[in-house]
Order: structure tokens, then sequence, then C-alpha cells
């Protein structure tokens, strides 16, 4: 992010979020792929399946326990290579410059 | 079969016992690091890191409902509930901590904000849809907190079968024993664990239920192994197991979805994780937490967590439906419990593994516990008599007398409701209250246009179509052969939330936009950088 930018555009006010370009394509394809995931989970093939996977493992609860598993890898990319830093620099930027009206604090 | 009467010996007792006692010390430690201030009694002086927030987060999320409640419906309804619940959250729950919890953390650490109620009474610049929200949020926790007491309840019950015959005989009208003859009733085991749970939160506030959180989320799931192991291994192996579910008229129809789940149904439990994105305790973490990146270890393992957790049961509750036939049918919130106590051959095993398991209870109730306790102080005492009007030890006497207050109603209503209610189905109807306020979170945080009148009217259209619905389903007589409330061939929570989502929509475009000076704080402008 080219901290110059920051504060600049905004007279003063809240600072703007500087999106790096590069982080688009990336971004989107992570998104697609959860989209992908989402449609997978209604295996309605494995509907009426009573197939015991190594003997024990019902084929539909075999093929949700995989789900779980490309679940824990796709957010593992998405930190890779999804990741808004951007907002994390803008909350840093500005920490408590407002004030919540009742905190216990 | 195995004999249900055997000599039932105190030692899976002692040693559940020494667990508590344990726990009881971990409050009295956690004391030793308190700073005595109000902001570190309600939110660890904002200290929470990765790890501990991984086990707060996976701890609380998986309550009674993931072990007692997921065993006894897959008892019921098969190895497709693994779908329902398990890995749609793995999906879901990771994407609403990344669209929702990022952005929560970077308002929460601009703002300072504490409580969901706070962000949203000054997101929507209206005191009046802060106060609203807080009798909605608290309404839909009891349900949670009634699964954890429920679950406890009956896990004892069923862990401690034959233990005390002379003090709590049960026997059927023809004089014999029966299933759970001399065990602990339901009202005192949820008493017992209300209490334990009271008294470490009341002595470490938010450290000692993170505190007691890890350690029992590290219990819970080291043991959950151990059970599923033991379990296994009196079955013969798991290709035996597998072979005993396949072989019983019982149990083989459990093993697919066919006839025990809807199409539809299935489908439209993808809307009951969303409610990540408005439970208390999270909305909480996500405003308070050191920093963005201690969400990244959550983001990645509480999916792979699930899992850990969810498999073992879904098995345990199919293995059961081979091993004891029929005969939990319609108590199916005893199953687990019954497994542990005649399958876990080792006594002291026993008590570990029961042990485990209400930890996973209490880890739920410590966090909802706490979070009502800081909501109450912050978004009712302090709005109402101004942040100065008490000191901090008052505000913390306070929350206490509220979690007091909350607790006993739900330890009455766990005593109303202990044998008409499902464990899962409970906690099906608190994850669909909060998911149908998932539009409200997320409209506040990407719709410029949403209004607070909007939002009000999301709000009551949740809250009035979910206590009709919610009492037609777990409170009212069911019609005969209606077992579950399913709407078009969905959950309820379909209907709900997308009632929220018109009433948000509607409402905000027929009402004036918010001003621009206060949605600049909320919403700054997003810049390309090449």
């Amino acid at each position: 992010m080219s901290q110059g930018t920051q504060g600049d555009d905004t007279g003063g006010g809240i600072p703007p979020i500087v999106i790096h370009k590069r982080n688009l394509w990336p971004r989107r394809l992570v998104w697609a792929w959860v989209g992908l995931l989402f449609l997978l989970h209604h295996d309605f093939w494995w509907w009426n399946d009573r197939t015991l996977v190594l003997g024990f493992l019902p084929i539909g609860l075999a093929y949700h326990t995989a789900f779980s598993l490309a679940a824990g890898v796709t957010w593992a990319l998405a930190i890779k290579f999804a990741w808004p830093e951007e907002i994390e620099e803008w909350a840093s930027a500005g920490e408590t410059e407002t004030t919540g009206a009742g905190r216990v604090s | 079969m195995t004999p249900m009467f055997a000599a039932a010996s105190l030692t899976p007792l002692y040693v559940v016992g020494v667990y508590m006692l344990l726990l009881i010390g971990l409050g009295v430690a956690s004391r030793q690091f308190s700073k005595g201030t109000s902001a570190d009694y309600f939110v660890i002086s904002r200290s929470v890191g990765p790890f501990l927030l991984l086990m707060s987060i996976f701890g609380t999320t998986m309550t009674g409902f993931a072990l007692v409640g997921s065993t006894g419906k897959a008892y019921t309804s098969g190895v497709g509930v693994y779908g329902l619940m398990a890995s749609w959250s793995g999906l879901i729950h990771s994407a609403v901590f990344f669209v929702i919890g990022i952005k929560l953390w970077a308002v929460g650490k601009r703002h300072g904000y504490l409580t969901q109620c706070e962000y949203f009474r000054e997101r929507f610049e209206s005191p009046s849809l802060g106060y609203m929200l807080f009798p909605v949020l608290v309404l839909l926790v009891i349900p949670y907190l009634l699964v954890g007491v429920i679950s406890s309840g009956k896990f004892i019950q069923g862990t401690t079968a034959g233990m005390f015959p002379d003090l709590f005989p049960m026997l059927r009208p023809d004089g014999t024993a029966a299933p759970l003859h001399g065990s602990v009733p339901v009202w005192a085991g949820s008493l017992v664990i209300c209490v334990i749970v009271l008294f470490y939160v009341f002595f470490g506030g938010l450290r000692g239920a993170v505190w007691a959180n890890t350690m029992q989320t590290l219990v819970f799931m080291i043991t959950g192994v151990i059970a599923f192991y033991l379990i296994s291994k009196k079955l013969g192996g798991l290709a035996e197991a597998g072979r005993l579910v396949a072989d019983s008229e019982f149990a083989r129809p459990r093993l697919a979805r066919e006839g025990m789940i809807g199409q539809l149904q299935f489908f439209s439990y993808c809307f009951i994780p969303l409610s990540v994105g408005m439970f208390p305790h999270l909305f909480q973490h996500w405003l308070t937490a050191r920093s963005a990146k201690s969400f990244r270890l959550s983001l990645i393992a509480h999916p792979i967590c699930i899992m850990i957790v969810w498999l073992p049961c879904i098995l345990i509750g199919i293995w059961a439906a081979g091993h004891f036939g029929a005969q939990f049918a319609a108590r199916p919130n005893v199953v687990l419990g019954q497994v542990v106590r005649v399958l876990v051959e080792s006594e002291f095993l026993t008590g570990l593994v029961a042990a485990g398991v209400l930890a996973a209870i209490m880890s739920s109730l410590d966090s909802q516990f706490m979070c009502l306790g800081t909501m109450f102080t912050n978004d009712v005492v302090m709005r109402k008599f101004g942040r100065d009007r008490f000191t901090d030890a008052q505000k913390i006497f306070l929350a206490r007398c509220f979690i007091v207050g909350i607790v006993a109603v739900t330890y009455l209503l766990a005593l109303w409701l202990q044998d008409s209610a499902h464990v899962f189905d409970l906690g099906v109807w608190c994850f669909t209250g909060f998911a149908s306020l998932f539009p409200l979170a997320f409209a506040a945080i990407y719709w410029r246009r949403t209004t607070a009148a909007g939002a009000i009217a999301s709000l009551v259209t949740m809250a009035v179509t979910w206590l009709v619905l919610f009492y037609r389903d777990i409170i009212a007589t069911k019609p005969p052969g209606e077992e579950e409330l399913l709407i078009w061939g969905m959950m309820p929570v379909a209907p709900i939330f997308l009632a929220s989502v018109a009433a948000l929509v509607i409402v905000s475009l027929l009402t004036r936009p918010p001003r621009d000076s206060t949605l600049d704080q909320f919403f700054p402008r997003k810049l390309l950088d090449a």
C-alpha cells in the first residue's frame, strides 16, 4: 500500500481503503471455488447408497468428511491469496479515532 | 447385547468430580491474573491471541448440541446429519468469519466497540434498535443455554444409571428396573453443572471462561478420540461395527439419507451456519480481538476441528442404532450417555470420557454466561445510567446478578422441556434465530442504503416469525405423525430468513437514507492501486 495515499484524498476525514489490483483475481478465484464447493455439498448421487468405504464408513459420510477437509484447505488458500491486508491497514491507521458511546472500559 | 443393569461403580463419578474441582481451581487461579477492572473482567483487556481465540470460538460453538445432540440425531436420522451441520458449517462458518468478522474487527478497532448492540446502535444512529436487539439476543441465547443445561442433565443421567438405586429408583409398573434406574436425576445433574460454571465465570471473568474453554476443548477432543477407540474396540473393531449396522433392520436405513432426510430439508440447512454472524459471543470476539490475523488459525482449523468432533459422534450414533435397536427412539438425548456407560468398559475411562462430554457442554455455557453479563452491563445499565454512575465492582456485581437470573430461568425451562424437546432440535432453533438476523449484520456492513427502520423491521419480522414457529415446533402439541416442522419441505430457517431479508430491503427503500457523515464512518471509500 502506498502510505502517502492514505488520508490524502479525504480532506482529513476517514481514509480510503486502498486495494491492489493484483489482489483482485486471486480473490475472485477463491470465491468462485467457494461457490463451487457450495454446490458440491448437495451430493444427491450418494443419497441412497449404503456402501461402506473401508468396511465401516458409509459413503455419504466419507464424502462429507472429505468435504470438511476441502473446506479447511480452501480457507488456507483464501488466507494466502485473498487476505484483505488493506482492511487491517485501514483499521490500524485510525484505531479508536471515534469513541463508542457506552464501553465498559 | 450387553447387559444393561450390571452393578454400577461410583468410580466414573469420582473422576468427573475431580475434573470439576480442577475447573474450580482454574477459575480461582485465573483470578490471580485479574487487573481488577471491569475492562479486564469483560474483555481481558482485548488480549486474546490466535490459539485461545480458536479454542474459545470452537469450544463455544461445539456445545451439547455437537456431542449429545449429534449422536442422538444420527441414532434417529442416520449419517446425513453430518452433512446437515458439520460440513455446511465447515464451509460457511469460515466464510462468515472472512466476510463479516474481519470487517467488524476493523470497525471495532477504529471505534472501540464492545458489543453488537453498541455497533448497530451507532451504525444506524438508533438507540431504539439497540434496546430492541438486546432482548431478542437474550431470547435466542436461552435455547442455546437450554441445550447445554438439558444435555448435561441427560448425559449425567445416562452415565450414572444404576449408581444410586436406593436414592433415585426408577421402576416400571411391573416392579422391574427401568433402564435409568438408580441414575442421578436431570434436575440434580443440570443444577451441579450450572453452579460450577457460574463459579469459575464469577471468579475469573472472561479470562476464567477463555482459560476454561481452552482446557475443556482440549479435554473433550482428546477424550472423544479415546472414547471412539474404546467403543469401536468393544464392538469388535471398525469393520465389525459397520457390519453390526448393516445387519440391523433398525440401523441399516441410517447408512444413507433416503427416507431419513428430504432433499430440500438437507439443502435448507445451508442457512443455519450463518448464525455465527450474529452470535453475541463471536460478535464480541470480532470486535475485541487483538488483530485480524488472530482469526487466521480459526479460519483454517475450524472445519477440521468440527470434523474431528462430529465424525466419531455420527458413527457412534449409528452404531448405537445397531447395538441398542429402537429402545431409545423416543429419548435420543440419552443415547451418548448409554453408549459410554455400556460400551466403555474401564470405569476410570468412562469417567474420563464423561468429563470430556461435560467439558464440551460447559465450554459453551461459560462464554454465553459471560457474554450475557457484558451485554447487560454495557447495553442496558450503562446506557440507562451513564458510564460513571457505577464503580467497576458494581458493574461486575450487576452483570453477575443478571447472569444468575437468566440461568435460573433457563434451568426452570430445562426442567419443563427436558423430555419433550430434543437437544438437536433446540440447538437448530437457536441457530435459526441467529441465522435469520444475519441479513441485518450483512446489510449493516455492505449496504449503505440500509436504514434504522429497515433494520428494526427485519428484527421484528424475524422475532415474530421465529416465536410463532418455535412455539409450533417445540412447545405446542404436534399433530399425529408430524415429527419435525418443515415448511414446503424446508427447515423453518429458510422462510424466516427470507422474510427478514424482505422486511429489511422493502422498509429500507421506503425510508430516508442514513446521513452521509454517519455512513462515511462505516463505509470508507475504496481506491484501486496498480
